[in-house]
């Protein structure tokens, strides 16, 4: 089980994320939902370790995560919210890099690299630098990179970026397939329908706190909702979309 | 008035202006001496440490010239004159080539330039010859700023008894001969750059351009130390081998001569030659350009989804083969293949290998010209302590600029991969980074100088100045080692923390006690086989050392650059 305790990251005064607490049970994936800016991205670089939280803490097996970093880096597979990746490597460098960084067996590695690409439809261009890869594919790569030593959690940071949609319909699968194996997953994004479907539990960050912890049906009833989507929109979202589009549209004009 | 200069710009300047301003920007910004805030600083400063050359000038000459003005000989004092401005020419040659080189990859628009700037109401061409625009405009204002004030104060100073020309005439001459000179580097350098483009085959150009920027770049610095040496040429300045009709320098020194109203038949052609080749350069890089650019928008798309296959194949399995396990290997590979691709650590590394292949090359032809291996093999004295040197130089520049290319982040952005992964692999790191020194820098440095070692000296002393300096290459990796605590290429990198004359200091002082003292200490050690056995075995025992106290002291990896104290210079950084 994965648990995160109070966490809490300030930049001088300013808080990135206040006092949020949640716990991420074998075979569950958690939604982390917010709008732009309300402390995703910050609590889930606080997890995966690249960067130390001002208060707060992260228990995964009861073990205190801070205090044994290496050993929870081991346990993880991450997918970062931009594919920031060596673009002067070829996709099937990366991978080589990412394995054995993680200290992988080198057939194994070779093998599950060369399925990995095939899989995902890169195996034609596994010898082409990664700077000429579109945001899908190298979002591929990144997708591949972390499942490549079949971690037990997986961290994932809008892992549908960029993905078409035979792409991103496969990683949905495999991502219910993963839960059902018994991992645990962290998934946050701006994408609710994908949430809607895929998680079973969600929590809603707004201006740094947590405003909604709970399942998705449970969500929907408390706040007589139709989806998701209307929930989310009555918990962080304070203006009128239609107004805004018609002030955006007058500014054009003008 | 700055409003108004700003109001005033708007109002007058178009979409062109905006894109050679552009451009103009971009070639001031680098990671490796500014960041995007501070870059009119750093144009300041460049433009202002070109323009305060000149007025060394006369610190530099008035002495040489007091003194030959007041002998009777005009035609001595007429041919230190030549001389220096034959060394005018050459360093403008050089100084503008090697700025065209450095910016060999910004002649011309890149593939990042045609997707911002494509899609904005701009024409091709308008896209393609602003940049070259640009450049060329910088390399007048280089030229301008280099000539003029040289002129300037070489004319007063060469000024007195032996008035060869009117003093105005004088410098017309010399900043003409430097303006055509300049005018056909950089032109014949992005002529070959127009042709490499349009004739090299798509899957080979981006080696090809490359090789060429590093074959340009090493004989540049190479040319550095033959050229300093010309202000000497007073006894051979006025001969013209028949060589000459294909010695640019010598065709731009003949048109300096003409403008003097000093030129024979010979020196005439050539000076002829200067200007048609100045005009050719120009016209046919127009020409081409015009003909081709189109064209050149579509290679420049096609050529980035070519298959990359690595050229360290070799290598790479060499790599493999000898790194102890997975994490080690990935460590060494990243390296070696960043090392091989990002085209700003290939340029460092360019940079270092060319001072050092220069001051070998330099050191080398010195001794042979001295006439010391005429006498049999060296036994002692200067050039004993020169040829010792060679290989410790070499080996120096090639170390410093692998060292240097480390410190530089390949993608800051892509580095959480080593923080999430790398950040226990320090025995790993220490191993791999151990690896490339000696395989990039302590073996190819004994490789190219031992042979020149074992001709020049009796075979012990030769295999024991190999050894000396194959030792002491392995103490000062040790101690690199032992000091660092980043992966290469990982780390963040704060430019310009350092004061540039502080490290400058440094690292002289470096090569003076590396080169100097430690030559000295192996010539001692080379007067009898008995002590060269005692220093070697010396030696190899503080390597075995060195190498041990690295592994029980091994820093924690670090992935931020931490700014150096403000006041590091006063040795109150603990304070």
């Amino acid at each position: 089980m994965l648990e995160v305790r109070n966490l809490t990251k300030r930049y001088s005064a300013i808080s990135a994320v206040e006092n949020v607490s949640f716990t991420i049970r074998p075979g569950q994936i958690l939604g982390y939902l917010g709008p732009n800016g309300s402390g995703k991205s910050t609590t889930v670089k606080m997890l995966t370790g690249l960067i130390e939280p001002s208060e707060g803490e992260i228990f995964f097996r009861g073990e205190n995560v801070s205090k044994n970093r290496l050993w929870f880096s081991r346990l993880f597979g991450y997918v970062p919210e931009e594919p920031y990746l060596y673009t002067h490597l070829t996709g099937r460098e990366y991978l080589q890099l990412v394995g054995r960084l993680r200290g992988m067996e080198k057939t194994t590695l070779e093998r599950k690299i060369d399925a990995m690409l095939d899989l995902f439809g890169l195996s034609e261009f596994r010898d082409t630098q990664m700077s000429s890869y579109s945001k899908g594919m190298r979002q591929k790569v990144l997708l591949s990179a972390a499942l490549l030593h079949d971690p037990e959690v997986l961290i994932l940071d809008e892992p549908f970026s960029g993905l078409d949609v035979t792409a991103a319909l496969i990683v949905r699968t495999l991502l219910q397939a993963l839960a059902a194996e018994g991992k645990m997953i962290l998934y946050s994004s701006h994408v609710l329908e994908v949430v809607e479907k895929v998680c079973s539990e969600v929590v809603i960050l707004h201006r740094a706190r947590v405003v909604a912890h709970d399942s998705v049906a449970r969500l929907r009833d408390l706040r007589s909702s139709a989806s998701l989507e209307d929930v989310f929109a009555q918990l962080v979202m304070h203006e009128d979309a239609s107004a805004v589009a018609s002030q955006m549209i007058a500014v054009m004009r003008g | 008035m700055r409003e108004r200069y700003k109001a005033w710009l708007e109002a007058t300047h178009g979409a062109l202006f905006e894109l050679h301003r552009h451009y103009a920007r971009q070639l001031f910004e680098s990671d490796l001496i500014t960041s995007a805030d501070d870059l009119r600083r750093v144009v300041i400063t460049c433009l202002a440490g070109v323009a305060s050359i000149g007025f060394i000038v006369p610190k530099l000459y008035y002495k040489k010239y007091q003194y030959l003005a007041l002998g009777p000989d005009t035609d001595l004092y007429r041919r230190a004159v030549y001389s220096d401005q034959l060394f005018f020419v050459v360093m403008t040659m050089l100084g503008i080539a090697a700025l065209v080189t450095f910016r060999w990859d910004s002649l011309f628009p890149n593939r990042e330039d045609y997707l911002i700037l494509r899609p904005l109401p701009l024409k091709l061409s308008q896209i393609y010859f602003a940049k070259l625009t640009t450049l060329s405009a910088l390399s007048f204002l280089v030229i301008g700023l280099l000539a003029v004030p040289c002129a300037f104060s070489f004319a007063s100073v060469i000024s007195g008894n032996h008035d060869l020309a009117p003093a105005w005439l004088e410098m017309a001459a010399q900043v003409m001969a430097a303006f055509c000179s300049g005018i056909f580097v950089v032109f014949a350098l992005a002529l070959l750059q127009v042709l490499l483009m349009n004739c090299v085959p798509l899957r080979w150009y981006a080696r090809v351009s490359v090789s060429a920027q590093s074959l340009l770049l090493v004989a540049i610095l190479c040319a550095i130390p033959w050229a300093l040496d010309l202000p000497n040429a007073i006894s051979w300045v006025d001969f013209r081998p028949a060589w000459s009709v294909y010695a640019p320098p010598l065709w731009y020194f003949s048109l300096y001569e003409k403008l003097l109203g000093r030129a024979d038949a010979y020196d005439s052609l050539l000076a002829a030659r200067g200007a048609v080749a100045s005009l050719c350069v120009v016209a046919g890089t127009i020409l081409v350009s015009a003909i081709a650019h189109q064209r050149y928008a579509r290679r420049i798309f096609e050529s980035e989804v070519q298959t990359r296959r690595s050229r360290f194949k070799a290598i790479e399995w060499i790599a493999e083969r000898m790194s102890r396990d997975s994490r080690e290997s990935a460590i060494l590979l990243f390296t070696l293949r960043s090392l091989d691709r990002m085209k700003q650590h290939r340029m460092i590394r360019l940079v270092y290998a060319g001072v050092g292949c220069a001051l070998v090359l330099e050191s080398g032809i010195g001794v042979i010209l001295s006439g010391a291996l005429n006498k049999g093999l060296i036994h002692r004295g200067a050039a004993l302590d020169a040829v010792f040197a060679l290989p410790l130089m070499l080996f120096f520049f090639l170390f410093t600029g692998l060292r240097y290319a480390f410190r530089i982040p390949v993608d800051l952005r892509a580095n959480w991969l080593f923080r999430l992964a790398a950040q226990n692999a320090i025995s790993e790191r220490r191993r791999a980074v151990r690896l490339i020194y000696l395989g990039f820098a302590l073996l190819p440095a004994m490789a190219a100088t031992a042979p020149f070692l074992l001709v020049a000296m009796a075979p012990w002393r030769g295999v024991y100045g190999i050894a000396f300096a194959g030792l002491i290459g392995l103490l000062i990796i040790e101690h690199e080692l032992e000091n660092s605590d980043t992966i290469p290429l990982t780390c963040s990198y704060l430019p310009g923390k350092r004061n540039i004359l502080h490290t400058g200091i440094i690292y002289w002082f470096v090569v003076f006690v590396i080169t100097t003292v430690l030559t000295a200490l192996e010539a001692i050690g080379g007067a009898n086989p008995v002590r060269a056995t005692l220093v070697i075995a010396l030696l190899a025992v503080l390597v075995w050392r060195g190498r041990r106290t690295a592994t029980i002291d091994a820093p924690a990896l670090r992935f931020d650059d931490l700014p150096e104290p403000a006041v590091a210079t006063l040795g109150l950084a603990g304070e």
